[in-house]
């Protein structure tokens, strides 16, 4: 699995960067490598199958704690269907 | 110089905010909690999600040509319209993720139960990454094919469940509390009405922006009609059984059955939800390549276009461990957790866009 993780990575690197290369888009080319390697991170650690923090979770987390919306904890809506 | 130079008539805009606007709500039927007066509350929706469109629509009068990055570095400054423009692109992004992750729930749950959900998504995102590629102009004309043939097919599906509709399932009409009812109203104006923000990235690039309000206007009423369309035809045959259904619709079109000829027409509503659901996905991945490029002062968003995909692949995957998580967020979280971006955000830009002068040195003027 890890290799093909590889192998897709590999595939939208060797696809992207020659033209950008090319062209000279240096700015582009920073940012298309900052998002490709955040992507392949991700893609690594899922295939190792490594609990990723869940920003959905820490976003209620902290809607939850700075606004005091107790309306919005999903936790509680969670309990409440498995009841 | 514009990272997109198309352009794209009024006709296609309206389409493809139909598609867009009717994207999940074919399969996840917001404001359930007014049960049978789900009716009022889509009207009710419809009002307040146009008063939130009004918002953008003025915005974007002001500066015509520019999307919402361009319109925050002007209005926030360079810094802080950073940062504004970042939650907007975040709002773009994890809506496109919850739309993807429908999709993979609903084609694993009721139509390829053995494939893994990935594959399915890696598939779609694969087809959008290719339309967005191309461009506003692609996108659009995508919309144009698409819309019309889920009119026709919601229609068929309408017509042939005639003999399966009981009317008096509506009756007694406003028995619900009213409190439900206005709360189901604000939860259809937030989902699917108020997501027509992502918008703002694409009428910039509407070849006569004359006709936006027009438009925009004639897009809701559009989607609105056929929402009422799906909900009436869905309550007229489960009755209150309606609101237990993760799919109401799919339930509703499965009990046509035509002298033993027409039947498992439930195919069609997943047809209906493939298209849609495409469509919205292609607005909301559009949305975020081009503001991404927009926000880093990019001459192209056209590499950005696989990583984010990806990305949006990896985040519908994890953020939610079943189906039924992601409806609850759906329909009880969301019409709060998406005010800030659909309400909050473009009021306080267009507030101060009052009293800001245009600086012409950036280009950005009335």
């Amino acid at each position: 699995m890890i290799l093909l993780v590889i192998a897709l990575f590999a595939g939208i690197l060797l696809l992207e960067m020659p033209g950008l290369v090319h062209k000279k888009y240096f700015k582009e080319l920073a940012v298309f490598l900052a998002l490709w390697s955040f992507a392949f991170l991700i893609a690594v650690l899922m295939t190792f199958k490594v609990n990723i923090p869940n920003p959905v979770g820490f976003m209620l987390r902290c809607l939850n704690l700075n606004m005091g919306l107790k309306h919005l904890d999903f936790n509680m809506y969670m309990a409440y269907l498995v009841k | 110089m514009s990272i997109e130079s198309g352009k794209i008539p009024s006709s296609q805009l309206c389409t493809l905010m139909v598609g867009f606007l009717l994207g999940s709500t074919l399969i996840i039927s917001p404001g359930q909690q007014a049960g049978r007066d789900i009716w009022i509350a889509a009207i009710l929706g419809f009002l307040e999600g146009l008063a939130f469109a009004l918002i953008y629509i003025l915005l974007l009068k002001k500066f015509p040509g520019k999307t919402i990055i361009q319109i925050n570095d002007f209005i926030f400054g360079k810094y802080l319209g950073k940062v504004v423009s970042i939650f907007y692109l975040w709002f773009f992004f994890h809506l496109g993720s919850m739309v993807l992750r429908n999709f993979g729930d609903f084609f694993t749950a009721v139509i390829y139960p053995e494939t893994p959900m990935v594959v399915l998504m890696a598939m779609l995102m694969l087809v959008s990454a290719m339309a967005v590629r191309n461009g506003i102009e692609v996108i659009s004309r995508t919309s144009i094919i698409l819309v019309p043939l889920t009119f026709l097919i919601v229609f068929f599906t309408m017509f042939f469940s005639i003999k399966d509709m009981d009317f008096t399932n509506f009756l007694p009409v406003l028995e619900t509390p009213l409190r439900d009812v206005l709360l189901a109203g604000h939860n259809i104006a937030a989902f699917p009405f108020g997501e027509s923000i992502a918008f703002v990235m694409v009428i910039p690039f509407l070849g006569n922006p004359k006709k936006t309000k027009a438009t925009v206007f004639l897009a809701f009423s559009l989607a609105l009609f056929l929402f009422i369309g799906i909900v009436v035809r869905n309550i007229s045959i489960l009755g209150d059984t309606a609101s237990l259904h993760a799919y109401p619709s799919y339930e509703a079109v499965r009990l046509i059955k035509i002298a033993d000829i027409l039947t498992r027409l439930e195919i069609a509503v997943a047809a209906n939800f493939l298209i849609m659901g495409f469509l919205k996905i292609i607005v909301l991945y559009y949305a975020v390549s081009l503001g991404t490029a927009q926000l880093f002062n990019l001459r192209t968003y056209l590499p950005l276009v696989i990583p984010i995909g990806a990305l949006m692949i990896f985040l519908s995957i994890f953020q939610f461990s079943s189906n039924i998580e992601n409806i609850e967020f759906a329909t009880k979280v969301y019409p709060f957790y998406s005010l800030p971006f659909e309400v909050f955000l473009p009021a306080l830009t267009l507030m101060i866009s009052f009293f800001k002068k245009p600086n012409k040195k950036r280009g950005l003027k009335k």
